[in-house]
């Protein structure tokens, strides 16, 4: 044996003298693993944590009483854009989307990175609608999945960023685009995507993750003759929208993964698309198996607000009415907040989360009561919430300690315009805009609300609308951002503010925490900079 | 009033579109905007999501100004419009949404809408040179605001403010000064008002009056009348007091008609030269 030829042992035995680690080479993440995910809080495995969606970490060393001396630990300077990513943490490795759709991997330890790979897409890739970001990647056994701007998702080997194959979702040249976090279920990849703004007709696709064979596809905008296609006027269905551009959240005992689906094309000229417009705007519950629709919940019917119902949904269980029940929450972009029995779609309750003037409430069967002119027209019309809605993409947190829904919220009210729009392959078909409320006539708050009554527990308020997601915690903290560039901790349970880092850039990921050496970390992005913050050891 | 080398390109657009007629509506566009009905569909379609359909701003910060900060001229603007700004939310259009000529069209509307929102001269009925007087002497104005250096930076800086704002938003800054607030726009205190009065009352008894300079949900920084900055975490503040509506410029009492009018003219002249 020459003396070169080391065994993986002699290594170990060599570095675990000092500070150093050693850890498998390969990241094996089998979906036993991803399944389990709350049995090891150590490491963070989907984009919100665990299928349910709860954004949660169930770590504790930094809590209420000692995150007054959080520190940066570490930092990683991005590519330059927007930075709307969630990392992946396992095996001492994390792995991390750049703008535009650059995943790199680095030492979880010290941010040292380990290798980066990024797409050739060329200059011409259309995001129409919105900016060049990316929010994340999935990892299923020893590869990642990462969607990408042009449309394409890609496996990457998780130890060396090598691709091991690479599919074209959708053609991006009439709008179609990935910036969502695959989901990664058991023997397959689920994608969604964005383009509503071109006037795409949207869909949930299911890859096989060793070969990236379409396994199958599901149309959110029905053809003729399907249900629901009465719900469009006309041809009106060919370019309906319905982009699907948010992780969905999975029950593995129900078998039922949970797609949200996004606004109706045109998006403020409702006249070009008489009807309910299905399923825009819904909740979508979906046999993972065949991607068959079990049942559909319509938050906003004709929107013509852009209201997508792209947030995250997430999964609890509970009593009801002395009962227990499993339910899907969600605060949605149209300023309600909703459950609804995740076997069966039945709503629940209903109630208003943050301002709005477009709606009396809802009825015994969820259906807003919409105001008459609320509607854009020519002149304008003054709405809230604003285009970009009282919640949108960045995440809430469900902490099963408190029973608390921490939900970043957006105080503000816009103008909407209509406008004349026909619609052209790749270009924009919004039939009008906004002019949204600024100074001090438009705010946000970091809000509790009771899970199961949407009742207001406490709110923490923010100077501007909020772009960033928050994570609670089980040392009696939630995590979040601000547009004004603070990343923060608050107490779980009374809102009190406990700690605040100027990050000197507006934040716009969501949190995620992670342990190293037996330490935890706080993971947190503003500016260009991903921070991971931690106490002083020792 | 000589013009600095630098405000020539700043005056670019000004010169491209001298004089169009005031509150004209998008469509009757000044010829110098070539085809403007596609032009403000253009603009509508690609612009108007986020910098608002009349260019007044949303999530996106308003256009419908003669100066926008980071364009010197039409080509600079054509490279964002086509290219995007990396690090904010502005998406370049790319070449296959846009052809050239489509992206100079959009620019040149741009241009116009800042032209004919804050670049209109002819409503300048006042002597300038009077208006200087009284800005330097009888008004005081020195005392809070600098041109050219000279004065003290309590309110706006008015150097070149006659390329910033037009003569309808001068004469109300005159006459009814807390009417419009200006928004910031970029940055960490991108949709804040600016010069918000602001009182504060400290758990130890310390009362400050001054000017936001910025916020946070954590801390707030005040610059007071007397030109000192003061930082302060919101949890030491027992009152804190925000005077919407409310503006230190003081109204301009006894200066009548004439007098504002002459104001206008000397600062419409500020940065264009005379």
């Amino acid at each position: 044996m020459s003396k070169w030829n080391c065994t993986a042992a002699a290594i170990a035995a060599v570095f675990a003298l000092g500070s150093a680690t050693v850890r498998p080479a390969t990241a094996q993440v089998p979906y036993e693993r991803l399944v389990a995910a709350d049995s090891e809080p150590e490491s963070w495995l989907t984009y919100s944590g665990n299928y349910a969606s709860h954004r949660f970490s169930q770590l504790d060393q930094i809590n209420a009483g000692n995150v007054d001396d959080l520190r940066v630990v570490w930092a990683y300077q991005m590519d330059e854009g927007l930075i709307e990513t969630t990392p992946i943490v396992a095996d001492g490795v994390m792995y991390v989307t750049e703008p535009p759709s650059t995943v790199t991997a680095l030492d979880a330890r010290t941010g040292k990175r380990l290798w980066k790979w990024t797409p050739q897409m060329g200059s011409d890739v259309l995001h129409i609608g919105f900016p060049e970001v990316n929010r994340g990647v999935a990892i299923l056994d020893s590869t990642l999945y990462v969607g990408t701007l042009n449309a394409h998702l890609v496996a990457l080997d998780a130890r060396s960023g090598a691709v091991r194959w690479d599919v074209e979702v959708a053609d991006n040249a009439i709008g179609f685009a990935l910036t969502l976090a695959p989901l990664a279920l058991d023997g397959k990849i689920i994608v969604g995507v964005s383009g509503a703004e071109a006037g795409v007709r949207g869909f949930i696709d299911a890859y096989d993750p060793e070969t990236g064979e379409l396994l199958w596809r599901t149309y959110t905008i029905p053809a003729p003759g399907e249900f629901g296609s009465d719900t469009w006027g006309g041809n009106s269905w060919e370019t309906g929208g319905g982009s699907t551009w948010l992780t969905g959240s999975y029950d593995p005992e129900l078998d039922l993964l949970y797609w949200p689906i996004g606004n109706p094309a045109p998006d403020w000229n409702g006249d070009l698309r008489p009807g309910d417009n299905l399923y825009t705007d819904c909740l979508l519950a979906l046999d993972p198996d065949t991607g068959e629709i079990v049942w559909w919940f319509q938050f906003t019917p004709h929107d013509t607000h852009d209201w997508d119902a792209n947030q995250i949904q997430v999964l609890v269980d509970a009593d009801w009415e002395g009962e227990p029940r499993k339910l899907v929450v969600t605060a949605n972009r149209n300023a309600f907040y909703y459950v609804l029995d995740r076997e069966s779609g039945e709503f629940l309750h209903g109630t208003e989360y943050s301002k709005q003037t477009w709606a009396e409430g809802l009825d015994e069967n969820g259906r807003p009561i919409v105001i008459p002119g609320t509607d854009p027209t020519e002149e304008g019309t003054l709405v809230w919430p604003s285009l970009q809605g009282a919640a949108n993409w960045f995440s809430p947190s469900y902490s099963p300690l408190t029973r608390l829904f921490y939900q970043p919220t957006r105080i503000m009210g816009s103008i909407y315009y209509k406008a004349e729009v026909e619609y052209e392959p790749g270009q924009p078909f919004m039939g009008g805009g906004e002019q949204a409320l600024r100074g001090e006539e438009a705010s946000g708050a970091v809000k509790a609300l009771d899970v199961l009554t949407g009742e207001l527990q406490w709110e923490f308020p923010l100077q501007t609308p909020p772009w960033a997601g928050v994570m609670a915690t089980a040392g009696n903290l939630v995590f979040g951002g601000s547009e004004e560039g603070n990343i923060f901790a608050l107490n779980a349970e009374t809102g009190e503010p406990l700690w605040n880092f100027q990050a000197g850039g507006a934040v716009r990921s969501g949190p995620m925490s992670y342990e190293i050496d037996g330490q935890q970390r706080i993971v947190n992005s503003a500016g260009g900079t991903m921070f991971v913050f931690g106490l002083p050891e020792g | 009033m000589r013009i600095e080398k630098s405000a020539w390109p700043l005056l670019l657009p000004f010169l491209l579109l001298a004089a169009p007629a005031a509150a004209q509506e998008p469509g009757e566009v000044a010829p110098e905007v070539d085809d403007p009905e596609r032009a403000e569909r253009l603009y509508r379609a690609h612009c108007g999501r986020c910098h608002g359909v009349q260019g007044l701003g949303g999530e996106g910060p308003g256009l419908a100004q003669l100066v926008l900060p980071r364009v010197a001229d039409q080509t600079q603007l054509e490279g964002f419009i086509r290219d995007g700004i990396p690090g904010t939310g502005m998406p370049g259009v790319r070449a296959r949404v846009l052809d050239d000529d489509a992206v100079a069209l959009v620019a040149s509307y741009v241009l116009w809408l800042g032209a004919q929102t804050a670049a209109d001269a002819s409503g300048v009925t006042g002597d300038a040179e009077r208006g200087h007087d009284l800005f330097w002497a009888g008004g005081d104005c020195a005392s809070c605001h600098i041109v050219a250096g000279q004065g003290t930076a309590v309110g706006p800086e008015l150097t070149i403010i006659g390329l910033r704002r037009g003569a309808d938003y001068l004469r109300e800054a005159l006459t009814a000064p807390a009417a419009r607030l200006p928004v910031a726009r970029l940055g960490v205190r991108s949709g804040f008002f600016e010069y918000l009065p602001v009182r504060i009352v400290t758990d130890s008894g310390d009362i400050y009056n001054g000017m936001r300079m910025n916020e946070d949900s954590f801390t707030i920084q005040l610059m007071t009348l007397s030109g000192a900055l003061v930082s302060l975490d919101k949890g030491t503040i027992a009152e804190m007091e925000k005077l919407v509506g409310h503006s230190f410029m003081p109204v301009t009492q006894g200066l009548d008609d004439d007098d504002v009018e002459d104001l206008v003219a000397y600062l419409t002249t500020l940065g264009r030269g005379s």
